[in-house]
Parts: structure tokens; sequence; C-alpha cells
């Protein structure tokens, strides 16, 4: 009995170890939390941990590290609030949007809405090199998305999110310049172009740094 | 879909064997001092601490063979009170200076590139003579209208044609972001193997079949479904990979370390494609 032990032991070991192999493996294709991946999202240093109903950091370079959202009352500081049409993320912070689960190409003006969160697409940009690609050779290499659409809230008006259909909420820009310098009104006047170069205290544009896509369409 | 290439590589390079010094030697070049670009670069020495400057009245003929590549071929425009872009662009004009050098140095050696392509160091020196490279930083890209999408790329005066000239062009503001913590000498060099992994000829020969192989998959495609069907192709992957394998062969052969990096946002970040 005791001389088989060894063997048990290293037979257990094997499994164990493919399974963490297995699961290490699958990791990255991992979307448990339906259209926001494994749930950990982060903006720059802006994060949003949905396992945890955190959000926490600070969209405008100015402010101070802000604690954990959440610590200021019971509730999750974020949530998904999905539905069978739309992703959603509902936030007592900055990151709050509406996207659609089927790909499409939406107009200037389109509303999204889930409950008490409202989107709408302000501007739409086709990238530079889309607009010279002849198509007989791949797009340059690292191309992103031709199409970028704008998206906010005129309710929040200190927060727009870089949309992409088939590639989720790629960025957030956070501007609070007062009337008309906010970003929903900077990006409904066409000044944030997002394939220009930012500008020295310009509005703030945070990418996705994770690499699970957000609200992607499917 | 955004997808995180597999632990890419960085490279370590050593200096060629012809240079007296224990550390890495940094190209000192000639540029007016007024001049807010680099524009028509030329290498006057290495600035070393250990053997103080080399000048370019010592080269040997592999050392001035690669500082007249740089004078004809690369093109360098960037901002001089910015620091990092400058540090960049030295960095990839010390990588390029490298590889000619060494590959000049060893004309009669040989190396086998994945598709059993045979080269010798002079084959190489002569292949890349046929590549020019644009370094610009974020404002003068910007200008010039690059809008390099992930930082860095390569096009073709013949798409049709393997053997034609090739242009590859960097745009610095987005390459620092792209190599994220690796916008170092390590990630200048192998920026520089890579984008050469795409310009010499079997490069743009398996670009070609890649993307031949996804419009026969998805005929009839166009516009941004024909980039979304690129974009998430193992053809995609394959010409990207096939870069960093002839870059490595590059390196390899003229003397530098390849290393994997654990780090998946070191390396080139292809990401959003």
């Amino acid at each position: 009995m005791y001389r088989r032990l060894p063997s048990l032991i290293a037979s257990i070991l094997v499994l164990l170890c493919g399974a963490v192999s297995a699961s290490a493996g699958s990791m990255s294709h991992l979307d448990i939390f339906d259209g926001f991946g494994r749930g950990v999202i982060l903006y720059g240093d802006y994060t949003v941990d949905l396992g945890y109903g955190l959000e926490f950091g600070g969209l405008s370079l100015a402010a101070p590290p802000r604690p954990p959202v959440s610590l200021r009352g019971n509730a999750p500081a974020v949530e998904i609030c999905n539905t069978d049409a739309f992703f959603c993320l509902r936030s007592k912070g900055e990151v709050s949007f509406v996207a659609p689960r089927a790909c499409g190409a939406p107009a200037v003006g389109t509303v999204w809405s889930v409950g008490d969160v409202k989107t709408v697409v302000l501007a739409h940009y086709v990238a530079p090199w889309f607009k010279t690609w002849s198509q007989d050779q791949p797009p340059p290499e690292g191309a992103g998305p031709p199409d970028v659409y704008l998206l906010g809230d005129p309710a929040r008006p200190q927060s727009i999110y870089f949309y992409s259909p088939r590639h989720g909420v790629t960025d957030v820009m956070f501007r609070d310049g007062g009337p008309g310098e906010r970003a929903v009104e900077l990006a409904r006047a066409g000044k944030i172009d997002p394939f220009a170069a930012a500008k020295p205290g310009g509005p703030i544009r945070k990418s996705l740094l994770t690499p699970d896509t957000v609200a992607a369409c499917k | 879909m955004s997808l995180l290439a597999p632990s890419e590589p960085n490279i370590v390079r050593d200096p060629p064997p012809e240079l007296p010094t224990t550390v890495d030697p940094i190209i000192v070049y000639s540029a007016p001092a007024s001049s807010t670009s680099l524009a028509g670069v030329q290498i006057t020495g290495f600035r070393n601490t250990a053997a103080g400057t080399v000048p370019a009245s010592l080269f040997n003929a592999a050392q001035v063979a690669a500082a007249n590549y740089i004078r004809d071929h690369v093109h360098v425009n960037v901002d001089l009170n910015n620091p990092q872009e400058k540090a960049l662009a030295d960095a990839m004009i010390d990588a390029l200076f490298y590889d000619i050098a060494t590959a000049a140095a060893n004309g009669t050696s040989k190396f086998t590139d994945a598709l059993g392509n045979k080269y010798t160091g002079a084959d190489l020196v002569k292949l890349i003579k046929n590549v020019d490279f644009n370094i610009y930083g974020q404002a003068s890209a910007l200008a010039a209208g690059v809008n390099a999408p992930s930082g860095g790329f390569t096009k073709f005066t013949s798409w049709a044609d393997i053997t034609s000239h090739a242009e590859v062009t960097f745009d610095l503001g987005k390459l620092s972001t792209t190599l994220s913590g690796e916008a170092t000498d390590h990630g200048a060099a192998y920026a520089i193997a890579h984008e050469l992994g795409h310009a010499l000829p079997a490069g743009h020969q398996i670009a070609q079949q890649d993307w031949q192989a996804v419009k026969a998959a998805n005929p009839g495609l166009q516009g941004q479904a024909l980039y979304n069907a690129w974009a998430v192709s193992s053809q995609r992957a394959d010409s990207e990979a096939f870069a960093n394998t002839l870059g490595h062969e590059i390196t390899t052969f003229v003397g530098g370390s390849w290393l994997q990096n654990s780090n998946p946002g070191g390396g080139y970040w292809h990401g959003i494609m």
C-alpha cells in the first residue's frame, strides 16, 4: 500500500497540473461576465472590478486618488445591467453605458437605454488608413477598427466612450471644463477626433489595457 | 476582438567584436543644433563610457557601410525637445547600425530562414539596402499623415512583386504605447527586426500568401467586413509570427540574443487588430 503511495501522489499531481494547465490555457477566452470578459477592466489606471462591484481610480488626472466608490455605501458601485438586446454597465462613478449585442452601424443620434442608463451616439469617425486602403493588400499592420463611434450621456457630460461594434468600448475620455467644454459637448461639436494625437492639457483619454473586449457585439 | 500576441521577444544585442567596448555603445551623429528634426542623420562616431568616442574615421569597411546606409535610407524626424522620443529614435538607428555592420563584417557567413531561403551576410546587407526606414516622432507623423496604427508598419512599392522596394514607417508616439514598458533599446531593436521580417522578400511573400488565403476564404467581402475577416484570421497571426521568426533569425545571425518576454505587454502588442 505505502509503496504505491508515491505513484498515487504523482498521478494526482499530473491530473491537477493538467486541470490547471487547461484552465490557464482557456483564460483569455473566458467571458463569464457576459460581454465584460473576466470582470476586471482597466482603462489605464481606472479600474472596474465587477466581481466586487468596485470602481476606483480617477479619470481626472487633477483629482487625487479616490477610495473604492463602493465604500461610500452598501450598494455595489458598479454592476452589469444587461438585457437580451443590450450590454449595460451601471455605475455610480465614471464608466456607465449601454451598447447593443447585435453588430451594426449606428447613426449619430441613436439612443440606447436600459432603465436609467442611457447612451447616445455622439459622433462617428473613420480611420485615416481605411480611407486610402486599396484592399488589394492587407490593412496596415496593427490597424485598429475602421469605424470609431463616440458614445456618451448628456446627463453625465464629463465622460465619453470610444466604441467600435466588434471591438467594444476601447477607450474612455474625461473632460469637465465647465459648460460647453465637457466631453459630451466637445464630442458633439466635432472637437474630439479619436485618430488625432493627444494635446497637452486636452481631454484625458484612457485606453483599455486588459485583454478581454468590453461590450463587443457578436 | 482584442487579441494579445503570445509572449513576444525582446532583444539583447551584443556589440560587434570590432568595437573596443564592454558596455553598449551609443551612436553619435550630427544634427543641426537649431533643428527640431534629425533629417539626414550622419553617423560621426561611437560614444562609449569605457573607451571614449570612437570617431568615424576609425571605422572599418563594414561600419562605414552601415553608417552610409543610415545616411541614405533612414529618414528621421523627431522632437529633439522630447528626450524619450529622441532616445527611441537613437536606439533604432543604433540597432540598424549593428545589424548592417555585423552582417557586412560577416559577408560569407550564412543562415537559412524558415522557408529554406539561404542568406549570406552580404545578401542580407543587399536586401536591407532595398528597405528605407521612416522614424517619425508623434508630431511629425501626424503632420505627415502617417498615423501608423500600432506604431510600425511596412509597405511596398509593388504588392505583387516581392523584390520591390519596401518602406518601414514608425510613429514613435504610438510605438511607445505599443511597446508598453519595453520602449527601450531592446524594444527598439525588436521593432526593427520584426519590421525587417515583414520587409524582406520572404516576409512579403508570406504576407501575400496569407492575404490571398483570407480573400479566397471570404469571397466578395469588402471594406469593413474584409477588415474584420483579416483581423481575426489565423493568416494575419501567421504573417506576424513569420516576421518574428525571420527577425529572430536575423538577430541571431548578427550575434544578438532573442529573449522570450513573459510580460504579454512586451514586444509588439498587436492587440486590437
